[in-house]
């Protein structure tokens, strides 16, 4: 096969920009793992239901996605917060299954009830910018390349506020040992509600950029659950950067997948090397 | 003592029962039967893995792999799907083995361990959707024959299916009953409780998980098997999609998972459940909803089941300390 640049650069164009989804929602999931030592579940059907919304915000209101941005990252901060009050907090001190089968079940419900009121169909939102834009001979989609620096630059606000400010140093401190935090006077639950709050604003975040280039359906988050998984063990848990690097790394991999080994397998690739990294290497590619 | 008594005069006249209805009875009624005893069966398994602490999301692997070897031995190279009884659990023991030794080796437990199921049976889904050998998303589709055994299809009356399965749960059951009586239980107990501690003490953990894994590999593909034979059509969605997994777990959940009976129980709860609720709603959707409040609910009244719930209470009445498991 003849090398062509241009496909080339496209492909880890595509790839980059997916991947900044990817991380995105992994800095989200990594927080809740490092913060509780809980694995979210229904993290990946949180973000389809920020793109039904957003969607349903651009229907019915005409709403652009970027302007209903700032309200579904609060919307979900506080859904994830009164979810993590409500549901997750009664069971801290029970066998650790319990929460994965709880937010199983929550992700069953979500997804069943988006089908039952949107329906199987797929939605399209079309922003006011949608288009592509022609750059020394490559093709670059708009709304994924403004996804793209949505996401990898709240992906590094994120990673600014969890190591520069006292809440930040706090939740690092809550990661690192909580009986030693609470004894320093951390508000443990607190810290628990609001980094839950906050992975969860970040898969509202991802719910609306990727709104903005893909057709959504009931199903889409189902590739997500488990590539959005193997970015954070990839990147070695609770680590933050590692997890920006790691989702980089599996989008460029799934698009090189998809266009070598055709776009069914596009997932099994990364799935394969997420299987042989967690067996030879649990604490991740940039851990410890 | 107590667990043959119950075996003999509660397990016993029950099954009977089922094979006295399934034979005389109306033809849902039976088919009902033996989709809450295929699940039951499933989810057997799926509980053996939980016996040394591994929760596993990714069972329809090994369901897929029973009804696809099944179906392919049948439909490809024209062969009785009984063989399918022999070769599935191989290939099925193979992968659970190639997945548990080295994470048992190298410390992948909990919820890692569950993402690493989940993420081989998403493997697997995706390998079939896209490999002509299994037929890519149409699946592979039996032709239908008359009722034989060695073809293992029956149209006229479909309680053979039970008998068969009946016959599968009993083994499966009496192993399990078996092993709780003998030292591995307490090996399987301690591993699932504290690893760490359990190593220290001496405890070969890797043995014990690698044997749970092995041994749930088995069952569940087992009962793949006999989903293939009774639906007749095999495809990535209906044998390893992602519900099947919720399908295969929820009858453990519910019923309880550390008591032999607790799937059987759980099985028979939430199939028949959702066969009414078909009838009387029709969207598949609507079921899906009610398995995920079941299962939020279940976590939260008692995450050991519904027998785990009652042998609470009844300890609590007659003041003896519940077994903690």
């Amino acid at each position: 096969m003849q090398f062509d640049p241009t496909l080339f650069l496209e492909l880890l164009f595509s790839g980059l920009f997916q991947g900044a989804v990817y991380a995105l929602i992994g800095t989200g999931l990594t927080l809740i793992w490092g913060t509780m030592q809980i694995v979210n579940f229904a993290h990946c059907t949180f973000m389809t239901l920020a793109a039904y919304i957003t969607f349903w915000l651009f229907a019915l209101f005409n709403l652009d996605p970027l302007i209903s941005l700032p309200a579904i990252f609060a919307l979900f901060f506080l859904v994830g917060f009164l979810f993590e009050k409500f549901s997750i907090e009664p069971l801290i001190g029970k066998p650790r299954e319990a929460t994965l089968l709880l937010t199983l079940g929550v992700s069953l419900i979500i997804q069943n009830a988006i089908l039952l009121v949107w329906k199987a169909n797929p939605r399209i939102v079309n922003p006011i910018f949608a288009g592509s834009l022609r750059f020394y001979g490559l093709n670059i989609n708009i709304p994924r390349f403004i996804s793209f620096v949505i996401a990898t630059i709240s992906a590094l606000l994120l990673h600014v506020f969890l190591t520069k400010t006292i809440y930040g140093t706090a939740i690092r401190g809550t990661c690192q040992n909580r009986t030693a935090a609470h004894l320093m006077g951390i508000n443990v639950k607190m810290v628990y509600a609001f980094s839950f709050g906050l992975g969860m604003a970040c898969a509202g975040l991802a719910g609306v950029l990727i709104c903005l280039f893909f057709p959504i359906d009931p199903f889409i988050g189902d590739p997500f659950i488990v590539m959005t998984f193997s970015v954070i063990v990839m990147g070695g848990l609770g680590n933050y950067l590692g997890a920006i690097f790691s989702g980089f790394i599996l989008g460029v991999i799934e698009y090189f997948a998809a266009y070598w080994i055709g776009s069914l397998l596009r997932l099994t690739v990364p799935l394969l090397i997420f299987i042989i990294v967690l067996l030879l290497k649990p604490r991740g590619l940039f851990g410890d | 003592m107590n667990e043959k008594i119950r075996f003999v005069y509660l397990y016993v006249p029950f099954c009977l029962f089922l094979l006295f209805v399934s034979y005389f009875g109306p033809i849902m009624v039976c088919d009902i039967i033996f989709f809450s005893l295929m699940y039951a069966i499933a989810s057997i398994g799926w509980a053996i893995g939980m016996y040394a602490g591994q929760l596993s999301f990714g069972h329809a692997a090994f369901f897929g792999i029973g009804a696809y070897v099944a179906a392919i031995s049948y439909v490809k190279y024209h062969v009785t799907p009984w063989v399918a009884f022999i070769i599935a659990p191989l290939i099925s023991t193979l992968l659970a083995v190639a997945i548990t030794f080295p994470s048992a080796r190298y410390g992948v437990r909990g919820p890692f361990y569950s993402l690493l199921t989940l993420a081989l049976a998403e493997v697997m889904r995706t390998t079939f959707l896209a490999w002509d050998f299994t037929g890519r998303a149409l699946g592979v589709w039996y032709p239908i024959v008359p009722d034989s055994l060695i073809d293992f299809q029956f149209h006229s009356t479909h309680a053979p299916y039970v008998a068969i399965a009946l016959i599968i749960l009993t083994v499966g059951l009496s192993l399990l009953i078996k092993m709780q009586q003998t030292r591995v239980s307490y090996g399987f107990i301690t591993t699932r409780n504290d690893e760490d501690a359990a190593q220290a003490i001496g405890v070969d953990t890797l043995k014990f998980r690698v044997l749970s894994s092995a041994l749930s590999a088995i069952i569940t593909s087992m009962s793949g098997i006999l989903y293939a034979q009774f639906t007749l059509f095999v495809s990535p969605e209906n044998a390893i999609g992602t519900y099947v997994n919720v399908d295969i777990l929820l009858p453990a959940v519910i019923g309880g998972v550390f008591s032999p009976y607790g799937p059987l129980l759980g099985s028979f709860i939430i199939n028949p459940l959702m066969w009414l609720f078909r009838i009387l709603f029709g969207a598949e959707v609507l079921h899906m909803i009610i398995r995920g409040i079941l299962l939020v609910t279940m976590v939260y009244i008692s995450p050991r089941g519904l027998i785990g719930l009652f042998t609470k209470i009844s300890s609590k009445k007659e003041g003896i300390g519940s077994e903690e498991a």
